[in-house]
């Protein structure tokens, strides 16, 4: 029948311009997408400074504004006791409604991170348009400040420093982070969960970000942190390490080594009052230059290249161990492996760990496979036969 | 929202009083009639606020308190 | 019975089943606090739990073919208590309903119309379950099939998506808590998710098939539902590891997290998707049940006048039937099992034992093939 047709056609675009809902309609003129948060500490006691980094929607939009014209991105901040007050405070005060899915990375300032932030990450927890998978990193030093630096390639800072986050997990997954990992790390009793530290450098007369380091937190306080070498040390214990290299340092000259591939397995074993664990490191090479290694047989080369390497990389361990068994933070997990794979064990040992991780014993095998020297196998000088 | 509700009840009246007349069954009659007035009664009592107390909260306190079986 | 008999094939039959089986795996926050990491064991546990709350459903529907709950409880207790154990039945069937209606009802309301008042959305969609369930069981049916074609294919996609935030080790250490978490846990599923079938004997005999063939489809429904459902768990607990226990809504923060090659994000659209589409059947299908067991009841001629004061008293006891959530779920987790087991388990146990008692079934069937010799 004609007439039911046409109602029913009538009724389908009539429900497609209900579909918006009245009570909560959201036009893009009407939001302020925040794309970055940083919550710093102030110098009252128990308030924050929480900024928000709110991109323009025209600036980005605007191809022909050129690099003199507005920046792309508004910074808005306010003191309040809480997350959410200050969210509160920042929504009255817009002229717009603030958007939060498309944030892009929170930010604590270290001296937050040094005083607790549990109660700061129950907002983030309860509040239903965050999201968990942003990374959560700490600012060594003012977090807003590193929110507002300027970045050239990118328009929008947090964008920038997202991007810098995942570049950073191409090393090691271990040097990026989400929410939900970290959390999750938070609530295993006995591992410390690390953030990637992100620091402002002032180079002549531009500031540029770098990421380099980890911060170790010991129940959701930041107590220590590891620089750049501890850090790949952290990485290649775990077994998580690629696409990155090793400088070799031998009497007898350099070397560089790009890392192909890694992995690691955790052997505990228990020794009555002690843990021992034994971890096996595999590390699979590439080498990408020699400098110096003049006059040495192939064989004898790579032979020299893997000791070395292998010396190299259990400096790399060790160092990152003896920091974290110094402070007494479990940040590889041993703890949850033993309790994951030996619950029986784990059973006499969960009371007495913080007593029981200073004194383990680590030892390492560590196996280096050097796979490829590259498109030549000497240097020009070295011709395989004497001179 | 009082008037809300009171304009909402009557239009169900109305879409549905000439099929039940219609049909000429007392039974059916009296089973809407009752049905009708039980939802306008606890819209009314929704819509002035007053509380109203749950069922299934009553069965479950009489499981918990009373007959001590719960977890 | 005078009241209409749309017939609806038996595929339809099991995919319902298996739809709503899947609608309930949006409601893994009641168990999951409770048995951590361990939640996909007991959905394994609580299906086989279950197969005896099945095993006497289906000899009540092959006792009593071709008779709905309402009419085996009216042949087997009598007119009187029959009428007053069916009355029972309706309560519980409301109150299915309205719960079900307010869970998504809240969902809703908070994560994507925040503004909204609550109100509108229960209203809204009751009205439109009710416009479905007053077009026969065959509407509310039919598009079992493909809800369940379409759940599936997103839960396969979203297995997908998020592999790279697996960790196999958040399963690690099995079965090591306190027994006592399991067996509540078991418990719970067992009677919120999967005894809820006993709503299904309201429309076994508007199946289009011989009584004797209705175990299986019935059986492969169950079976198929309960797999989804520890396949939704078991996806959950490998991304969120012991954070499962921390969220309202698991399934949720799962999809939050993909991000596929960093265009395909935001997926927990998805989610929400799907979840009102299974909630709109199952509501749809409880309503159904509902007024069909009440025009029953009162021996209507067609349960069709009685669907707008109906659908007014579902909507306004679902924001009656808890005061707070931290009551729904503290009803959820502590005493709602147990009384979910007298519906679901205790009162068709009770009703078999009597029709065995007073030799009904063999009445029936002498009945039946009396009025076949007579054809």
């Amino acid at each position: 029948m004609k007439y039911s047709r046409l109602l029913l056609c009538l009724l389908i675009i009539i429900s497609v311009f209900i579909c918006t809902g009245c009570y909560d309609i959201r036009e893009l003129e009407g939001i302020a997408i925040v794309t970055g948060i940083a919550v710093d500490q102030t110098k009252y006691p128990d308030t924050i400074q929480f900024t928000v980094q709110i991109a323009k929607a025209e600036a980005i939009a605007a191809k022909g504004g050129g690099t003199g014209g507005d920046s792309a991105v508004m910074m808005m901040d306010s003191t309040a006791h809480d997350v959410i007050d200050a969210l509160n405070s920042l929504r009255h005060d817009n002229s717009r409604e603030l958007f939060l899915h498309h944030n892009q990375v929170v930010i604590f300032g270290r001296s937050l991170a040094e005083v607790g932030i549990t109660s700061y990450l129950d907002a983030f927890l309860r509040e239903y348009e965050s999201r968990l998978e942003v990374p959560f990193i700490v600012a060594d030093g003012n977090a807003k400040d590193v929110l507002g630096t300027e970045m050239e390639l990118e328009k929008i800072p947090a964008i920038g420093i997202r991007r810098m986050v995942r570049h950073k997990t191409q090393i090691s997954e271990l040097f990026g982070n989400n929410m939900l990992s970290f959390v999750s790390k938070m609530m295993e009793n006995t591992t410390s969960p690390v953030a990637p530290i992100i620091k402002i450098i002032e180079e002549e007369e531009t500031k540029r970000l770098s990421l380099s380091g980890l911060a170790i937190f010991k129940g959701d306080k930041m107590i220590g942190e590891l620089n750049q070498t501890q850090s790949r040390g952290f990485a290649w214990l775990m077994g998580k390490i690629q696409d990155s290299s090793v400088t070799i340092d031998t009497k007898k000259g350099k070397a560089e080594l790009e890392i192909i591939g890694s992995s690691s397995k955790i052997k505990p074993t228990f020794d009555g009052e002690r843990l021992n664990i034994k971890a096996e490191i595999k590390g699979i090479f590439n080498v990408t230059e020699l400098k110096g290694l003049h006059n040495i047989e192939i064989d004898e080369l790579i032979d020299l290249l893997v000791r070395s390497t292998k010396q190299e990389i259990k400096k790399l361990i060790l160092s990152c161990f003896k920091v974290c068994q110094n402070l007494n933070t479990d940040i590889f997990g041993f703890g949850e492996y033993i309790r994951k794979h030996h619950p029986n064990q784990w059973e006499k040992l969960r009371a007495r760990w913080d007593n029981i991780f200073p004194a383990i014993n680590l030892s390492l095998e560590i196996d280096v496979t050097i796979e490829d020297l590259g498109k030549i196998s000497f240097t020009p000088n070295l011709r395989g036969e004497k001179a | 929202m009082i008037l809300f509700l009171i304009i909402s009840f009557l239009a169900m009246l109305l879409i549905d009083l000439p099929r039940v007349i219609k049909a000429k069954q007392i039974r059916l009659f009296i089973v809407y009639g009752g049905i009708y007035a039980t939802a306008f009664t606890i819209c009314l009592l929704l819509t002035l606020g007053i509380s109203v107390v749950s069922p299934l909260t009553l069965l479950s306190d009489l499981f918990k308190n009373v007959l001590k079986i719960s977890y | 019975m005078k009241t209409q008999k749309d017939a609806i094939t038996p595929l339809q039959f099991m995919f319902s089943i298996t739809c709503f089986l899947r609608s309930s795996s949006l409601l893994s926050a009641f168990f999951a606090p409770i048995s951590k990491t361990d939640s996909w064991l007991v959905v394994l546990l609580a299906a086989a739990v279950c197969l005896p709350f099945l095993w006497v459903f289906i000899l009540l529907m092959k006792a009593f073919p071709g008779k709905n709950l309402i009419e085996i409880n009216d042949a087997v207790f009598g007119r009187i208590a029959g009428k007053i154990i069916s009355a029972i039945y309706i309560w519980f069937f409301f109150t299915l309903t309205s719960l079900n209606l307010r869970d998504l009802g809240s969902f809703v309301g908070k994560s994507i119309m925040i503004k909204t008042p609550q109100l509108v959305i229960v209203v809204v969609f009751i009205l439109i379950c009710a416009w479905a369930a007053s077009h026969g069981l065959d509407v509310v049916t039919r598009y079992s099939v493909v809800f369940v074609i379409i759940s599936s294919i997103i839960l396969v996609v979203t297995i997908a998506a998020t592999t790279d935030h697996m960790n196999f080790e958040n399963f690690l250490p099995i079965l090591r808590q306190p027994p006592k978490n399991i067996i509540q846990s078991t418990h719970i599923v067992s009677t919120i998710p999967l005894g809820e079938l006993v709503t299904i004997l309201m429309i076994t005999p508007q199946v289009n098939i011989k009584p004797q063939k209705i175990g299986r489809y019935f059986l492969a429904g169950f079976l198929l539902g309960a797999l989804l459902i520890m396949l939704v768990v078991a996806r959950d607990i490998a991304v969120l590891g012991n954070t499962i226990t921390m969220f309202g809504l698991p399934s949720f923060e799962t999809l939050r997290m993909v991000s596929f090659f960093e265009v395909l994000t935001h997926m927990e659209i998805l989610f929400a998707i799907l979840l009102i589409i299974l909630f709109f059947f199952k509501i749809s299908l409880l309503f159904y049940v509902s007024i069909l067991a009440m025009s029953y009841l009162f021996r209507l001629d067609s349960y069709k006048p009685l669907i707008l004061p109906c659908a007014a008293i579902t909507a306004a006891y679902s924001f009656i039937v808890f005061e707070s959530l931290t009551k729904h779920l503290e009803i959820g987790r502590d005493t709602a099992p147990f009384m979910w087991v007298v519906f679901e388990f205790l009162l068709p146990l009770l009703t078999l034992i009597i029709a065995y008692i007073r030799k009904l079934p063999k009445k029936e069937r002498e009945a039946r093939s009396k009025e076949a010799a007579k054809v």
